[in-house]
């Protein structure tokens, strides 16, 4: 439970003025003060109501950033402090139609920008905050604005936002001048060299031709790019291609981050037709990851449990999936590696997709 | 009654009580001057689930008396522990108080009952409004300190027993 997201409450039947406070032993201005404290119950107190939470030790919670809804009768922990893996979730709506994508979008946007700024400001000292979609540039001014003005306040603060890097303009070029944007790393999807096969796998015509001037643009701006690559049977024999076409075309890039589908979203039901097991050929990832590594461009695998890629790889095989979606496979407990290893994802931990496995 | 169930049920899962023992405890009516807030006091106090059954039964609906039945519904009487000094009758309920309507409420209950302790042994002076402030929170901790309890500035179940409220 110490990663939860949510945490089940009890309220008075009141609202709150305001929803968003830091869970802290002492009060303070928008702090929301321990007063009970027995196991893994305990109490706060905000704005003179008492909130029963269930489930974690008052010691896990301060220093967490919340907000109390009442209608649900919880607590959802939108910055945990001793998480890394802290993602706001900026808007549902999205232009793109991802076949895998693991949070099919929505038509309507709720804006909840003023509470995550206020939250973010609680966040703790040299917090990334991740913020995500949905397309979050759909909401650019406010997005931008919510940057700027957190990094007013809290210059420590840095921001990884995913984007498809499709809504930026030239006029945003002297924005980017924002001391904010040298802390901020935008991830934003390329999926293969071929622009019929993205645009067929983003499901948006014209997305590879937009993306690029897109990205153009943001680099001309100074921003920072991850660039990220959803393996799939779709796109997975074209790495390479890829990988030349990154060195040479988008070289300024920071870094490329090849990911392992995730089973969640349209991925669930679509697993079969979209997975590609990487073990059965991975000469194409070690030489994609070799050539743009060789053209120095960094390269992260995200997603790929270490032992369904060979030795050469594991280097760059980062644990990246989130602390609270990460689990390990029954195997997983006698290999020596599970400690440097990402794991697999909570709703699908099992190593029976790949060819090549463990424990090592 | 959804919210006791599920304080209880969450202390039970918690390792705090015995899953069950509250429901199906005998639902007779305890003649000690306790509110209804009683329920979950006990339950914050970590003890005598058996007490805290029977002050559940002011609200409890019917089919809990069928469970008397159950092998659980006659456990063994077992006196709360007491603390050093008898509390002073400031801190006994105010009778005439309505009922809270969450247990998030009762815990307010609750937490004006500790400001009337910590008052009485001379820890507080200020206004018993269940609102755990500043100064509350430093009597907590003074309070704990001089009886050799766990400091932590908060309402804990040594607290509760300390003061004798349960």
């Amino acid at each position: 439970m110490l990663n939860a997201l949510t945490l089940e409450a009890s309220y008075s039947d009141h609202q709150f003025a305001d929803p968003v406070a830091r869970l802290s032993a002492e009060p303070g201005h928008r702090d929301a003060h321990l007063v009970f404290e027995s196991g893994l119950t305990c109490a706060f107190e905000h704005e003179g109501q008492h909130i029963l939470i269930q489930g974690a030790a008052a010691e896990d919670l301060l220093g967490d950033v919340v907000r109390f809804e009442p209608d649900r009768q919880q607590v959802a922990r939108w910055i945990r402090k001793r998480s890394p893996h802290n993602t706001l979730l900026i808007t549902e709506q999205c232009d793109q139609l991802c076949v895998m994508c693991s949070q099919p979008p929505k038509k309507t946007h709720v804006d909840q920008f003023t509470d995550y700024e206020a939250a973010i400001k609680l966040a703790p000292l040299g917090s990334v905050i991740g913020l995500s979609g949905g397309e979050p540039t759909l909401h650019k001014a406010k997005l931008l604005a919510m940057m700027e003005a957190v990094s007013e306040d809290r210059p420590d603060i840095r921001f990884h936002v995913l984007t498809n890097g499709q809504h930026f303009l030239p006029d945003d070029q002297t924005r980017f001048r924002h001391p904010v944007y040298r802390q901020t790393l935008w991830g934003v999807p390329l999926y293969s060299a071929d622009p019929a096969t993205h645009d067929r796998i983003v499901k948006k015509v014209g997305a590879f031709e937009q993306l690029q001037t897109g990205l153009d643009l943001m680099a001309e701006g100074g921003l920072h790019i991850e660039m990220r690559t959803v393996v799939l049977r779709d796109n997975y024999g074209g790495l390479r291609d890829l990988a030349r076409l990154i060195t040479k075309r988008y070289d300024y890039i920071d870094v490329w981050a090849i990911m392992q589908l995730e089973r969640m979203g349209f991925a669930k039901n679509r697993w079969t037709d979209l997975f590609h097991d990487h073990s059965r050929n991975i000469d194409i990832l070690e030489d994609a990851a070799a050539y743009a590594k060789a053209f120095g461009v960094d390269v992260s695998l995200f997603n790929f449990p270490r032992c369904t890629v060979t030795p050469a790889l594991r280097d760059i095989a980062a644990a990246s999936i989130s602390d609270w979606k990460t689990d390990y496979a029954p195997e997983c407990r006698t290999c020596h590696e599970q400690s440097a290893c990402g794991g697999l994802f909570a709703w699908h931990k099992t190593l029976d997709d790949y060819a090549m496995r463990g424990p090592l | 009654m959804t919210r006791k169930r599920w304080i209880i049920r969450s202390l039970a899962a918690a390792g705090l009580i015995m899953p069950g023992a509250a429901i199906a405890a005998a639902p007779t009516r305890d003649t000690d001057l306790e509110p209804d807030n009683g329920s979950l006091l006990s339950i914050m106090a970590q003890k005598d689930v058996i007490k805290t059954a029977q002050h559940r039964s002011h609200q409890s609906h019917s089919s809990h008396r069928s469970s008397r039945s159950s092998p659980r519904s006659t456990p063994a009487y077992t006196p709360p522990p007491r603390s050093n000094s008898t509390p002073p009758a400031s801190i006994l309920p105010d009778s005439s108080s309505a009922a809270p309507a969450s247990t998030s409420e009762e815990f307010t209950q609750v937490a004006k009952r500790v400001q009337s302790g910590l008052k009485a042994y001379g820890y507080y002076n200020g206004d018993v409004d269940g609102k755990v402030g500043t100064d509350t929170k430093a009597a907590l901790s003074k309070f704990q300190a001089d009886y050799d309890i766990k400091v932590t500035g908060t309402i804990t179940p040594d607290v509760l027993k300390a003061l004798g409220i349960s």
